[in-house]
């Protein structure tokens, strides 16, 4: 016989587990919107002090999307604590040596910089690929949305809809389109003048 | 069991309160509204650890206060409860055979002739109030059954003998009893509704125990007054009797079910419909908890229920009438 | 002194006083006075024309006038929820205290003291606490997560290939 009130206090204050795929989602963005679930202001019944945080898995965070500019320019400083060890690295380096450390880094800087901080922080589990423990993905129930459209490669799209998709004009019959293949078709010319001159 | 008679039985009451000498009785007074006086908290902390050690003292009744007319507390409290009571009646109602033969005897001698000496001769002793209490006792316990029955149609024989129990005990009673004002006057115990009965009518009685035994059921929470134990062989049966679909139970949701702090939401369908819903610790309490909730709602004192009908009177009900269940009657019919 | 370390309380009724009957909270009154001092002139005033319609005009209080000699006058009002109110009269007219009458006639009884809430409520949820399953997306029971088609980004502007497609069909319909 167990209290009907207790379990409903239990569920109204249960922590969830989200999962959110960073695959070409910028860190920035992503960071703003993972916080929101990490600090419990998703819920109705959010207060500083409730600690009504939930775990949020990301994956996928070698693939983060940046900017160019951002990728050369972004700073992450760190101290090695021996004298003169002050470390500047920039974002592509940091990503090189660790993958899951923007996005971490982002996090941290994005979450209110209070006492909480770290035990919030406990509950992001960073992944760089697909690649997640079992037992944490049985306590996965809920999938947090991107923050941004994957953008789709020409090869995403099948034969049948690149060729049915709409031209605005045609080329002209002698046009020569770049396919990528002008070296192997020189290549081609090069030989058949090669194979001329010799029959001449 | 008459009205507060444990009010009476414990005299020596333990009071928190200092004696008089020491500061006066708990009051309120409106000038200098707040009366929290924080530079005297040490002291008054002191005195209140002597006044524990001192031990309880004994608890003198109101009447033996010095501004004390029993006829007009009497005649004000038949006012107080909206009901034309004959003063006579009233004070035999509140008249214990354990005080009547002792100290009326007693009383007697002393006011002699008097018109109140007069009033006590007229005071049935012999009867007492024990047959007052018994009769008053069962006419609140029926009319608060069939109250109940109509409230809750579907609530088993069971859970309205709890709630009965509940609003009925000793407890429930005195606290009324002592917000009426009737611990001021009582010399000891109180059948009132059997008074009310056969003065005013059983429709005046019964409203009497609505408006304030009744209500005492406001708020709380029927799942405490009646506990719902092995509520899947409950539930079986119920549907079983009822001849829907057995009870068949799906995990809903789940909140970290490999973590020590996991949360299952678990549902009961009964012919595909769901009938109940709860969430757990684990697989085996949220099910357990789904079927009470199930319950719950076949039973009709789910936790979003109407509120209580307080201003329907009892013959629209069709209370008190033998042996038929009590429902709500068209106006034609009474 | 903060709201923190005075007494405050929720709000409250005596028995569930009105949704059953009304019942008058005030269940004794007692008007203290000296038959001699200028202090209780209103009283003595009060008393001798007003309080007889009082006590008519209000049959469930109880109304008792106490004689206290040399001693300043007051009203003690007994309630039904224990508690006693005590009104120091001195110097007040008779009119006056028939205004101090009829607040203490309307009153439950209880303290006066900081109230936290303007409202009570017996059932503040009626359609049941906020759990993390109340309005939340329901998945059939075989979905794994991570789950990409359903959880892309919102799009809420057009990209310059949807527009061409846009347009595309808009003018195939139009030959059509």
């Amino acid at each position: 016989m167990h209290d009907r009130r207790r379990v409903l206090q239990w569920a109204t204050f249960a922590r969830s587990w989200w999962i959110f795929d960073a695959n070409h989602q910028c860190p920035f963005q992503s960071a703003n919107r993972l916080c929101l679930f990490l600090e419990g202001k998703h819920k109705p019944i959010y207060h500083p002090l409730s600690d009504c945080g939930d775990h949020v898995i990301v994956i996928n965070t070698k693939h983060i999307a940046m900017p160019d500019r951002f990728w050369r320019a972004w700073r992450h400083f760190h101290h090695t604590q021996y004298a003169g060890g002050f470390q500047v690295q920039r974002a592509w380096q940091v990503h090189r040596e660790d993958p899951t450390k923007i996005l971490k880094k982002q996090i941290y800087s994005t979450l209110t910089g209070n006492l909480l901080r770290k035990g919030l922080m406990a509950r992001l589990h960073l992944f760089p690929e697909e690649d997640v423990p079992e037992g944490m993905l049985r306590n996965v129930s809920n999938q947090i949305r991107q923050v941004m459209p994957v953008p789709k490669t020409l090869e995403d799209y099948p034969i049948e809809e690149r060729e049915s998709f709409p031209r605005v004009f045609e080329w002209p019959e002698e046009y020569v389109v770049k396919d990528g293949k002008e070296f192997e078709r020189q290549k081609e010319y090069l030989d058949e003048d090669l194979s001329l001159s010799k029959l001449q | 069991m008459a009205l507060a008679k444990t009010c009476c039985g414990a005299i020596k009451r333990f009071r928190l309160e200092l004696p008089n000498f020491m500061n006066p009785p708990p009051i309120t007074v409106l000038q200098g509204a707040r009366t929290y006086k924080q530079h005297s908290y040490r002291y008054n902390k002191e005195l209140y650890r002597r006044r524990l050690k001192v031990g309880p003292i004994e608890v003198t009744p109101r009447s033996k206060q010095l501004n004390w007319n029993e006829d007009v507390e009497l005649e004000a409290f038949t006012h107080r409860i909206s009901e034309k009571l004959s003063r006579v009646g009233v004070r035999q109602a509140f008249t214990d055979m354990s005080y009547s033969r002792s100290t009326a005897q007693l009383v007697k001698e002393v006011i002699g002739d008097s018109v109140q000496g007069q009033e006590l001769d007229a005071l049935d002793t012999s009867a007492g109030n024990e047959q007052m209490a018994e009769s008053g006792d069962n006419l609140a316990r029926k009319f608060i059954k069939d109250f109940i029955k109509v409230q809750f149609p579907h609530l088993p024989e069971e859970g309205v003998g709890s709630i009965l129990e509940f609003l009925m005990s000793t407890g429930k009673l005195a606290h009324v009893g002592k917000h009426l004002g009737i611990t001021d006057l009582i010399l000891y115990d109180v059948p009132l509704v059997s008074l009310i009965n056969e003065e005013q009518g059983e429709e005046r009685a019964c409203a009497f125990v609505r408006d304030f035994i009744i209500t005492q059921l406001i708020g709380e929470d029927i799942d405490a007054i009646f506990p719902i134990t092995s509520a899947m062989t409950r539930l079986v049966g119920l549907l079983e009797k009822k001849g829907q679909g057995e009870p068949i139970s799906r995990l809903l949701e789940h909140c970290g079910q490999a973590t020590a702090v996991s949360c299952y939401f678990v549902g009961i369908y009964s012919d595909n419909e769901l009938i109940g819903k709860a969430p757990g610790e684990t697989l085996e309490i949220a099910e357990e908890m789904a079927a009470h909730d199930a319950l719950m709602s076949l039973y009709g004192i789910q936790e979003n229920r109407l509120p209580f009908d307080f201003n329907t009177t009892y013959k629209q009900y069709g209370i008190l009438n033998s042996g038929t269940q009590p429902t709500l009657l068209s106006s034609e019919q009474h | 002194m903060t709201n923190r370390g005075i007494p405050s309380a929720f709000l409250r009724t005596t028995l569930h006083n009105g949704i059953g009957r009304y019942v008058c909270q005030l269940q004794r009154l007692t008007i203290k006075f000296c038959k001699e001092q200028k202090q209780s002139r209103g009283v003595r005033d009060f008393i001798e024309n007003g309080l007889v319609d009082f006590a008519k005009n209000n049959p469930s209080v109880a109304v008792y006038a106490q004689v206290k000699r040399h001693r300043s006058p007051a009203l003690v009002a007994e309630y039904l929820n224990g508690k006693t109110h005590i009104i120091p009269v001195a110097e007040k007219e008779a009119a006056e205290l028939l205004e101090w009458l009829d607040f203490l006639r309307t009153r439950s009884g209880e303290d006066l003291i900081r109230m936290r809430k303007s409202q009570h409520t017996f059932s503040p949820s009626i359609q049941g606490a906020w759990t993390p399953v109340t309005n939340k997306q329901v998945f059939p029971p075989d979905f794994t997560f991570p789950n990409n088609e359903l959880f892309q980004a919102h799009k809420f502007t057009e990209s310059a290939t949807d527009i061409l497609q846009r347009l595309a069909r808009k003018s195939t319909s139009k030959t059509d």
